[in-house]
């Protein structure tokens, strides 16, 4: 349905006027029967959804040039917040962020706020209620600045003891660390219990985001945040979140664990027996069950992966040697076979969010406002020349504001904590530094918000995407890889061209809201067909075992690269039912 | 005549649109509420409502209450030797209020909306159904009772209103909608809820907590399960209710000529509670996202259900959404007064021209599937949804398959609802099985058509394009159908009961009453109940109508002394 059709169903012409809008609705389903014509009535209500949604755009658009600048940016600042609240907000304070601490605080101060705002203890308190009690709202609205600064702390402490060695860390918590964890963890839990539903919305959301992006560091502490939350409700249901599924399978993987180690354990000689070092031998053979392996590898691998990591690589390859088919099968399998089968060639790329060398969190950061940073002329100079770079000659500070608060706080964050860093403040490579830096940041959340989207968005990103590669390629290995992992090219500069289409792409992102911190991400996997394996061998001139290899992230980087390349190509000219899904491994 | 019923798990009530509002209507005993409750003996007497309560304790195998949690299982409850379905015995209820109606009005009505709980299943809404037509009633129209609820609530004033939330908890089942008005519409966002959570939940929670406590000796151990259920089940209930003013209340059982009781705080209450408590939420956070509507952006909490009524909920929704909750609707009546509403639109009333009333569907509907993953291999039993959850009705939505094996002959699928990925976790309304013309895998598709109408009946239309076939299922008479002997079977079978004339329904009542009292209490106390039964039995022997009021008046303040003085 376009805009059009929508004024001529509900019978009135474009207007701003929400309330016009829903007499129109009211008046036309009043005169119809649903009941008789559903497809009339979806068709009605469609018309309504998207009437109301331009009225309030046009509505939006009439109200800017009244308001003062300083209202403007922070009512949108809430604006956003409270409709994106449940969602997309809570994400940006996860991991992958550059600066964590103002960003939790930035996080958690609307909804205080907001909740002392929106309560008015006398108005309600007057109706009479003889349930209510009274106790409780008064003493949270009484003290909203006390709840944030308590509240704050915690969160940040249990983010800097699992991220303290930014987001590659998969050492173990020692016993101090898990300590002060736990205590830490409680705390955030406690805060999630006191408050409302809201609050514990936010803190649920972001607490899931930190476990998942920490993961396995966060282990001990799963169970708890699990149980409180009651995620494994969420287990198996459409619309389980992505950060909850991923931790709710590595949940299983616990109790799995935990349960093989009992000696009683059907599969506790075969886990024992894998866990030795070396290869097998007669005697080991003789005394572990090859159906008991063979189960339990299946098992694992099919349910919980990461409990491989468990076991010792060469043992469980001596068995599987022995085994024969215990292995991981398809891939390695003779390659005739596969082809004649249509080639099913499982595809596994990990993606590093942001885990750029230069974006270690630092506990230290002193706290500033965006409006603090963009009123000190030096740092707002800066930050007017890191929003153009990445956003084009068009785009301002202002603009950025308006429409990503968020990343506007980070780019603050960071052009006034630089300089303060630096001795020599003013000094020009720090500008180079940070709009390299934001530029990759941009690109890479390009990249990963697209993949939320359907249809054309993702796939001009895609193309786009495409285009970024071949540059890079062009380059060098080196680079191609870097980009693959990070969206970073160094001080390599791509073509004017190309900067220009990646600065539209970022605008129209930015306008559209769309640049939020993504969502972590988990490993991704497609089936290639054969067709596509036989276009990629083709482009390459690489044989069917290293393109196989490239495409599971083996082999040497220059192969991976051309591959990436070369299907990234193949699959966009390509219409096939796992087009979408091969892409985005890509 | 069109009546509006509020079936409830604790309670009923009815409601009749009349002189351009919704009035309840009251039973024999000038009642507005109906507990939903009976008990039949032996010789198929049966008691249905306060008397049939009362009686829980000292005939537990005669009598059963809560049974609408059995509806659309195949369960049965057996009173006075003989086995009953929920829906036969909600059908009692829906007579027992039918007939109030024909007593205020002098008209025997003959059709009904009747409420269910939005996150009611298409089996428990089709045996809802089914026990109206046992009662001889048409059922119009099924409708939410969070809907009734919003429906009363919003046509208070008739004003516009922001999206607000209904909180219903009663005493079986927990639903949430968000619900907005304007212009006259009264629309429906988003509906939630949790089918296995009420006030019977917190009841059991709070007699798991104390049974050990005031029975240290296992004196319950050697009673008969049933009775020790409904002792325990009564303490609890008793209690809760108490705590519901007061801090702390006492937790009585009486067995034999024992007295066990223990006291029990308000924070115990909430401690014991805990996990149910945290059960509200899930349902309230699924209902607002569906609908993105910011807990912040709501303008009112409306609270429905008698167990809103407990200070520890109240104070839970406080928590939760950061203000106090709206009471300005009557928990027990809103929906019941709702029904009516929707009954008078149905009549298309004059004075509700103006009002309209959007509904969605508050589970996901689809069809089981098999994928090929991404080894190779085939996973079966995916649910693949049409009518995604919350999707306003009437809908009609299509969703296309494809052939998975060379030379398929046939298609067969099974239509499901509910929310897991896995089909079994999803509860299974029916199954469709389509030949197909002999091609590749893949090669021929159909289309699968689900239509959804506003009383929650859903018909499934398969096509396949490549031979024109179609075949069509309409899920709510494919169990109907079959059914109706049997209905007429059941309907002859409930008519054996014998019932108490209505003019004998305050006797009934109160004798009923004062034996459970006898039982409540102990030593000299229970004498003296004893020989006031002796004395309103002799009165009732007289079949003098002066007599027996007065000893009907006499026996009644008599009962509210004892029980005044003793809280129990």
């Amino acid at each position: 349905m376009n805009a059009g059709q929508a004024w001529k169903i509900l019978g009135i012409g474009r207007t701003s006027d929400v309330g016009a809008v829903r007499r129109a609705y009211a008046d036309k389903l009043k005169a119809s029967n649903p009941d008789s014509d559903p497809a009339a009535y979806a068709a009605l209500r469609d018309a309504r959804d998207m009437a109301l949604r331009i009225a309030r755009q046009l509505a939006d658009k009439a109200a800017v040039p009244d308001a003062s600048e300083a209202e403007l940016s922070e009512e949108s600042a809430a604006a956003s917040w409270a409709l994106a609240a449940p969602l997309i907000e809570p994400a940006s304070a996860a991991p992958g962020l550059s600066t964590s601490a103002p960003t939790t605080v930035g996080t958690m101060r609307p909804i205080t706020v907001g909740f002392a705002e929106d309560f008015d203890p006398e108005d309600k308190a007057l109706g009479g209620d003889p349930w209510a009690v009274p106790a409780l709202a008064a003493e949270q609205a009484s003290q909203p600045d006390q709840l944030v600064m308590r509240l704050a702390p915690a969160d940040q402490r249990l983010w800097n003891l699992l991220y303290a060695n930014g987001h590659e860390d998969t050492a173990q918590l020692d016993d101090t660390e898990l300590i002060a964890a736990r205590t830490a963890l409680r705390d955030v839990l406690a805060d999630a219990a006191g408050g409302s539903l809201t609050q514990h919305e936010v803190i649920e959301d972001w607490l899931a985001n930190t476990l998942a992006g920490s993961w396995p560091r966060c282990a001990p502490l799963l169970e708890e945040a699990a149980t409180f939350f009651g995620w494994e409700r969420e287990a198996g249901k459409l619309g389980e979140r992505h950060s909850v599924a991923f931790l709710n399978a590595r949940a299983k993987g616990l109790r799995f664990h935990r349960k093989v180690l009992d000696p009683k354990h059907l599969l506790h000689k075969a886990w024992v027996e894998l866990q030795r070092d070396g290869r097998a031998n007669m005697f080991d053979r003789l005394r572990t069950s090859k159906h008991d392996v063979k189960m339990l590898l299946d098992g694992i691998r099919k349910n919980f992966p990461e409990m491989e990591d468990h076991l010792d690589p060469q043992r469980v390859g001596s068995w599987e040697g022995a085994g024969g088919s215990a292995g991981t099968g398809k891939v390695q399998g003779p390659g005739r076979w596969i082809w004649a089968l249509g080639a099913f060639v499982v595809l596994r790329l990990i993606i590093a969010i942001g885990d750029m060398s230069t974006s270690k969190p630092s506990p230290m950061v002193p706290q500033m406002t965006t409006s603090e940073a963009l009123n000190d002329p030096t740092t707002r100079t800066r930050i007017e020349g890191i929003v153009t770079e990445v956003f084009g000659t068009q785009a301002s500070a202002d603009w950025l504001q308006q429409h990503q608060p968020i990343l506007m706080q980070e780019i603050a964050a960071r052009a006034a904590n630089d300089a303060a860093a630096s001795s020599n403040p003013k000094s020009p490579t720090i500008d180079a530094a940070l709009k390299t830096y934001f530029t990759g940041v941009v690109r890479q959340r390009l990249y990963e918000n697209s993949r939320q989207e359907a249809g054309d968005v993702f796939d001009s990103t895609m193309r786009l995407r495409l285009t970024q590669l071949r540059e890079a390629k062009a380059l060098g290995t080196e680079k191609c890889s870097a980009f693959l992992k990070s969206g970073d090219v160094g001080s390599a500069v791509l073509s004017a061209d190309l900067r220009q289409r990646e600065r539209n792409t970022a605008k129209t992102f930015a306008e559209s809201s769309r640049l939020t911190t993504p969502a972590p991400r988990q490993v991704s996997s497609a089936s290639v067909p054969g067709a596509l394996v036989g276009k990629v061998m083709e482009r390459t001139g690489l044989t069917q075992k290293q393109v196989a290899d490239a495409m599971q992230n083996k082999g040497s980087e220059a192969q991976q690269c051309s591959v990436t390349v070369a299907l990234l190509e193949a699959t966009l000219a390509w219409q096939g039912k796992e087009r979408t899904a091969i892409l985005k491994t890509l | 005549m069109l009546i509006g019923i509020d079936l409830g798990t604790t309670n009923s009530a009815v409601a009749i649109w009349r002189d351009g509002q919704s009035e309840l209507v009251p039973n024999a005993l000038g009642e507005l509420l109906t507990p939903s409750a009976v008990s039949i003996d032996k010789r198929g007497q049966t008691y249905v409502g306060q008397p049939a309560l009362d009686r829980t304790a000292s005939h537990p195998a005669d009598t059963a209450t809560s049974f609408k949690r059995l509806m659309g299982t195949e369960k049965q409850a057996r009173l006075g030797g003989k086995d009953y379905r929920a829906e036969d015995l909600s059908a009692l209820i829906l007579m027992a209020l039918r007939d109030d109606v024909a007593a205020l009005t002098g008209e025997a009505p003959t059709e009904a909306v009747i409420t269910v709980p939005a996150y009611f299943n298409d089996r428990q809404r089709k045996a809802t159904r089914r026990a109206g037509e046992l009662a001889g009633l048409t059922v119009r129209r099924l409708i939410n009772e969070p809907t009734a609820a919003a429906l009363a609530f919003g046509l208070q004033d008739r004003g516009d209103r922001e999206p607000f939330l209904v909180f219903d908890l009663g005493g079986g089942t927990f639903d949430v909608s968000v619900v907005e008005m304007f212009e006259g519409i009264v629309e429906v966002r988003a509906s939630a809820g949790d089918n296995r959570l009420g006030g019977d939940d917190f009841n059991a929670a709070l007699a798991a907590m104390m049974q050990p406590r005031i029975d240290p000796d296992g004196v319950l151990a050697k009673v008969a399960a049933d009775r020790r259920a409904a002792l325990l089940t009564r303490a609890a209930e008793t209690a809760r209710r108490a705590l519901s003013e007061a801090d702390v209340a006492e937790f009585v059982v009486v067995e034999g000529e024992q007295r066990l009781s223990g006291m029990v705080t308000a924070d115990e209450l909430e401690q014991c509670c805990d996990l149910l408590l945290k059960r509200l939420r899930d349902p309230v956070v699924r209902a607002l996202r569906d609908c993105s509507i910011d807990a912040q952006n709501l303008s009112e909490i409306v609270l429905v259900g008698g167990a809103t009524r407990m200070p520890v909920v109240r104070r839970a929704i406080t928590r939760m959404f950061g203000r106090f909750p709206d009471s300005r609707v009557h928990p027990d009546h809103a929906v019941a007064l709702g029904a009516a509403v929707q009954a008078g639109l149905l009549a298309r009333d004059a004075a509700l021209e103006e009002i309209r009333i959007t509904d969605v569907c508050p589970f996901t509907l689809g069809i089981d599937v098999s994928e090929r993953d991404r080894f190779g291999g085939v996973q079966h039993g995916l649910f693949s949804p049409i009518i995604e959850r919350n999707t306003p009705v009437p809908v009609s939505r299509a969703g296309y398959y494809h052939t998975m094996g060379d030379n398929q002959r046939n298609i067969e699928m099974g239509i499901y609802q509910g929310e897991a990925r896995e089909v079994t976790g999803n509860i299974k309304l029916g199954t469709l099985k389509v030949p197909v013309p002999a091609k590749p895998a893949g090669a021929v598709s159909i289309e699968v058509r689900f239509s959804y109408d506003s009383s929650g009946m859903l018909e499934v239309d398969v096509s396949v394009p490549d031979t024109g076939l179609t075949r069509n299922l309409v899920i709510i008479d494919d169990s109907d159908k079959p059914d109706e002997r049997e209905v007429a079977k059941r309907r002859a079978e409930l008519a054996k009961l014998k019932f108490h004339p209505r003019d004998d329904a305050e006797n009934v009542a109160l004798m009923a009453r004062a034996e459970r009292c006898f039982e409540d209490f102990i030593g000299e106390e229970r004498q003296m109940i004893g020989a006031w039964i002796t004395d309103f039995r002799g009165a009732i022997e007289t079949q003098e109508p002066r007599h027996i009021a007065d000893a009907r008046t006499m026996l009644g303040s008599n009962l509210d002394a004892i029980e005044g003085r003793v809280p129990l």
